[in-house]
């Protein structure tokens, strides 16, 4: 996700924007933390410093003119359409706001999809969306056909596997045990040791799972295994990808903040704290490199991780973020982080 | 009759009856401040305890192996977890590391206890002398 820096009347245009997607147009009042959520996009996705107050109403009138450029368009149908899931209601009267800004400005955003879904309380339609078009990037044609379906799951599940691929597989866990022996601080050897400290099994393995892109999403942002750091994951990945930027956003909004059952997985309420979230969101847009194409892991594993994330753009964490982070066990740490463990 | 804890007590007891009793973990989703006084937990009158129930991984067996307790008091807010001792992933949801995988590990309690005593505390801020006093123990602060 592209962020723009808008100039002053254009983030008070935003930001009246927000807060007609929270008040439904001005038929509600906004809860504190929306308020709360429109303050910290203001301060880690727009950057200003002294966040502008908003009040509740329609969308402004002249949202289009203001907002003229197709980045700062997408930027904004982005941010709104988070907006809805803050209450954790995901209210139509809110999402239909966003549909009408998305409409003015031009934005076909497919995320927008999840939304309504959403709104209508249609989540198996949320899940079976996102998967279909996660297979869809997966598929070498990139189409979800049936065929595609088929294969990711026969792909996804060792013990379906025939005597070629149970060969196959046992070389790939060879040579991921192999990444045991690299230096403690590579990026290889600590995707390795989150493998081993969080029990996950090795790729290869017979309960793993031949895929590595969550684990090396973890380690390259930092954000651990709570249901916090989760939340945060998904802000940080989201943010750092074009494709597929609201599936991630609202997969961890609705999953981790508003206690909906997407996948069949762990939920929780409430757990969304503005400036962590937005700060970890402004974290991943500002990533240069898109780690879900075309990027292959193996070649950057004897790197050092923290020289990984410089090159990527990628500042060690702030104590500022330390500090409000840690309270939450949210934070990797050790060889490889840029937490020590006593912290 | 069985004695009660006394208000604002953080003192689990009795945990294996979550993983064993199937009408106590119903109880603790369905009306979660009375069955938590089950267990030693007692959470003051005047906050308001939801339960949000669900796997730490789809893969876990059985029903909910992870609990969370969201208290309210207006709009004051904070939470703790229940994790199953028998899914690290509940465990790491929880607390972001896998606590242990011995069932009769004290550190469950441990665990539990600071958790508990913070979340009373945070939602108890505005009005010390009450329950915050009786939670704190000096303990994790952790939400």
């Amino acid at each position: 996700m592209k962020l723009v820096h808008p100039s002053p009347r254009q983030t008070a245009t935003i930001v009246q924007a927000m807060y007609a997607v929270v008040s439904a147009a001005g038929r509600m009042s906004p809860q504190p933390l929306e308020a709360d959520c429109i303050a910290a996009i203001q301060r880690h996705l727009l950057r200003i410093e002294h966040p502008l107050a908003g009040a509740p109403g329609p969308l402004p009138g002249d949202l289009a003119d203001i907002l003229n450029t197709p980045e700062l368009r997408l930027m904004t149908v982005r941010i709104l359409a988070m907006l809805p899931v803050i209450d954790r209601r995901v209210l139509p009267e809110k999402v239909r706001v966003v549909d009408e800004a998305a409409a003015r400005l031009g934005v076909e955003e497919v995320g927008l999809r999840i939304l309504r879904y959403a709104s209508r309380g249609r989540y198996r339609r949320v899940s079976l969306l996102m998967a279909k078009r996660f297979i869809a990037w997966w598929s070498p044609v990139g189409k979800a056909r049936l065929r595609d379906w088929v294969r990711f799951m026969w792909w996804m599940v060792p013990r379906l596997h025939g005597p070629r691929m149970a060969r196959m597989n046992r070389e790939m866990r060879s040579r991921f045990q192999g990444l045991a022996m690299l230096p403690q601080g590579s990026f290889g050897r600590t995707l390795y040791d989150f493998f081993g400290e969080h029990e996950i099994p090795l790729p290869g393995e017979p309960r793993g799972v031949p895929w590595v892109m969550h684990e090396v999403y973890h380690v390259i942002c930092e954000y651990g295994v709570s249901l916090e750091g989760k939340l945060l994951l998904t802000a940080f990945s989201g943010s750092s990808l074009e494709d597929t930027c609201l599936d991630q956003l609202l997969f961890g909004l609705l999953s981790y903040h508003a206690g909906k059952q997407l996948v069949g997985g762990v939920v929780s309420e409430r757990i969304l704290q503005p400036d962590d979230y937005f700060r970890a969101m402004a974290r991943g847009a500002g990533v240069n490199v898109n780690l879900a194409k075309g990027w292959d892991f193996w070649d950057y594993v004897e790197i050092p991780a923290c020289e990984l994330r410089s090159r990527y753009n990628l500042p060690p964490i702030s104590q500022e973020e330390r500090d409000s982070v840690s309270v939450f066990n949210a934070l990797l740490t050790g060889p490889g982080y840029s937490t020590s463990i006593a912290a | 009759m069985q004695d009660q804890p006394a208000l604002g007590t953080v003192e689990p007891t009795g945990l294996e009856r979550v993983r064993s009793d199937r009408r106590l973990r119903r109880r603790l989703i369905a009306q979660p401040k009375q069955a938590l006084r089950e267990i030693g937990i007692v959470v003051p009158e005047y906050l308001e305890v939801k339960t949000v129930a669900s796997k730490g991984s789809p893969v876990d067996p059985g029903e909910a192996t992870l609990l969370q307790f969201v208290l309210t008091r207006g709009s004051l807010l904070s939470y703790f977890f229940l994790p199953s001792p028998q899914s690290v992933s509940a465990q790491q949801a929880a607390y972001g590391f896998i606590v242990s995988k011995s069932l009769d590990d004290p550190d469950f309690e441990r665990y539990l206890r600071e958790d508990v005593a913070a979340a009373i505390r945070k939602v108890c801020a505005a009005s010390p002398g009450t329950a915050a006093a009786a939670a704190s123990n000096g303990e994790g602060e952790r939400r």
